[in-house]
């Protein structure tokens, strides 16, 4: 019984991992674009920023709804 | 309904890499760390399933996801040489060559495969993934361990897995290689546990690892295994210098280790007893011979040469049975000789190397925080597995070399997010410009 529930458990968690992550893969952004400081989301011009420089840099929604 | 639940796991392998190529790579490391053959009992025993996920792997890659490769990088370069010496060594000059080239046909693709993993394994949800899958992959053989060692004791030699050490030529039993790949996992489910992305943020998923964690150890003591405990130890201590709170985490070991104590069998201390006693001659003996035998052979005497040293108990007929190397350094130094330790060194030093460059570089943002404790994590993962390999023969169980191979990945990793950060704005996603940040295009 033991054998079997971890071969359920460990089998079950290995199919949900790749079925999450190849969903996963597809709309998140493969390589985040790094800052030297945390980003402040309360500042306009740099949330603008950081859009312009996600979109020219093909990240984020971008690939979402391929 | 166990082999046909084991089935399905591996088809949906195939089902979900015809969506996400490198699934593939996932199955491959699947196959590799769960043995699905050797636990099933019928439907996929006779299949080549490792072959088949191999050639699923380099086919999609090939043809579906080739974007962004990794530059060629000094371990990679060393992975292809000890692939290419180990290959010289088996059928130039094996002194046991027909156990050598069954061993050898498992390094090989172990090396091979180390050095493929980086091509597919890139982003940060592909290396979660890898760690994952090889997680539950692996638990497989701790996990029943474990529970039942907490349930009935365990004892020394006695099988409790659920699958016995002669299934394969590197499947694991309840030994102290179990063990101390079981604890070598630890640091790696902390860090799933602070930085999944793929599980949901929820406290069952926390709770979860810790679960498994407690199961790591359950086996390692299981086993009743004198390289555990000293494994136990080394990591406490790697745990204790990583943490914040000190004075906590050192009190909790204490206790863990009093209450432990307490609770465990008379012959499990007897046995751990025996640690400090000079009882340690036939590993001794086998150092000492290895070590003159690479004096005399210095290119080594290929794989399984340690069937020649006599070393072991005696046999019925009076004849010696032979030992094995009991340590990684000497297992490497007696079958593939100087050059294949150096190199077998050299990919140590450099997967540490990198993991440090990793974790210096990434320390600039703070959004790179995850590949910081990932690299960490590594290093500590690298430690324990080390540490066991002193007395037990790891050297070239696929555990390490995966180590390696996730040094490059998150070394290039870091490399791309960094270089695409400084590039300037203006700069970034040129029509036609193939670019670190144009990472997510369409696959090929």
């Amino acid at each position: 019984m033991i054998d079997i529930f971890f071969i359920l458990f460990t089998g079950g968690m290995a199919v949900y991992v790749i079925v999450r992550a190849a969903m996963l893969d597809r709309v998140e952004a493969w390589y985040e674009v790094a800052r030297e400081e945390p980003i402040s989301s309360t500042d306009p011009q740099r949330a603008f920023a950081d859009r312009k420089l996600n979109r020219s840099a093909g990240l984020g929604p971008a690939r979402r709804g391929r | 309904m166990r082999s046909l639940f084991i089935t399905l796991c591996y088809a949906s392998f195939f089902i979900v890499g015809a969506v996400a190529p490198f699934v593939f790579t996932l199955g491959y490391l699947w196959v590799d760390s769960f043995l699905p053959q050797a636990i099933a009992f019928s439907l996929i025993n006779d299949l080549p399933v490792s072959m088949i996920a191999a050639i699923a792997a380099f086919g999609g890659y090939a043809l579906l996801d080739r974007r962004d490769p990794p530059r060629i990088c000094f371990m990679t370069v060393l992975l292809v040489l000890f692939a290419a010496w180990v290959t010289l060594s088996t059928f130039a000059w094996a002194v046991v060559p027909i156990a050598a080239a069954t061993k050898w046909n498992v390094v090989v693709k172990t090396l091979v495969f180390t050095a493929f993993i980086p091509l597919v394994i890139r982003s940060r949800i592909q290396i979660e993934a890898f760690l994952q899958v090889w997680l539950f992959g692996f638990a497989i053989n701790f996990l029943p361990l474990g529970v039942k060692a907490l349930i009935s004791g365990g004892s020394y030699g006695r099988e409790l897995g659920v699958q016995s050490s002669g299934a394969g030529a590197f499947s694991l039993g309840s030994d102290a290689r179990t063990a101390t790949l079981a604890l070598m996992f630890v640091p790696i489910m902390l860090f799933l546990r602070q930085h999944t992305k793929i599980l949901p943020a929820h406290w069952l998923t926390s709770a979860m690892y810790l679960t498994i964690i407690v199961i790591a150890f359950c086996a390692a003591y299981g086993t009743y295994e004198r390289t555990a405990v000293v494994v136990a130890a080394v990591l406490a201590t790697l745990l204790w210098l990583k943490s914040r709170r000190k004075m906590l985490l050192g009190a909790a070991f204490v206790v863990a280790t009093l209450v432990g104590a307490s609770f465990v069998p008379a012959d499990w201390m007897e046995r751990m007893a025996t640690i400090a006693e000079p009882g340690h001659e036939n590993r001794l003996d086998v150092w000492r011979w290895t070590l003159d035998y690479a004096l005399e052979h210095p290119l080594g005497g290929g794989f399984e040469v340690h069937q020649i040293d006599r070393l072991g108990p005696v046999n019925p007929d009076g004849s010696r049975s032979w030992l094995y190397a009991h340590n990684d350094f000497f297992e490497v130094l007696g079958e593939q000789g100087w050059l294949g330790l150096t190199i077998f060194v050299a990919l140590i030093a450099t997967s540490v190397f990198y993991l440090r460059g990793a974790a210096r570089r990434a320390r600039r943002f703070p959004n790179l925080a995850w590949c910081r404790d990932l690299a960490t994590a590594l290093q500590m993962a690298l430690v324990v597995q080390l540490t066991g390999g002193m007395f037990v023969a790891l050297g070239f169980q696929p555990p390490l070399y995966m180590i390696f191979a996730l040094a490059i990945s998150l070394r290039e990793y870091v490399y791309r997010v960094v270089k695409a950060s400084e590039r300037p704005i203006a700069s970034m996603g040129r029509p036609g410009e193939r670019g670190l940040a144009t990472s997510p295009q369409p696959s090929r």
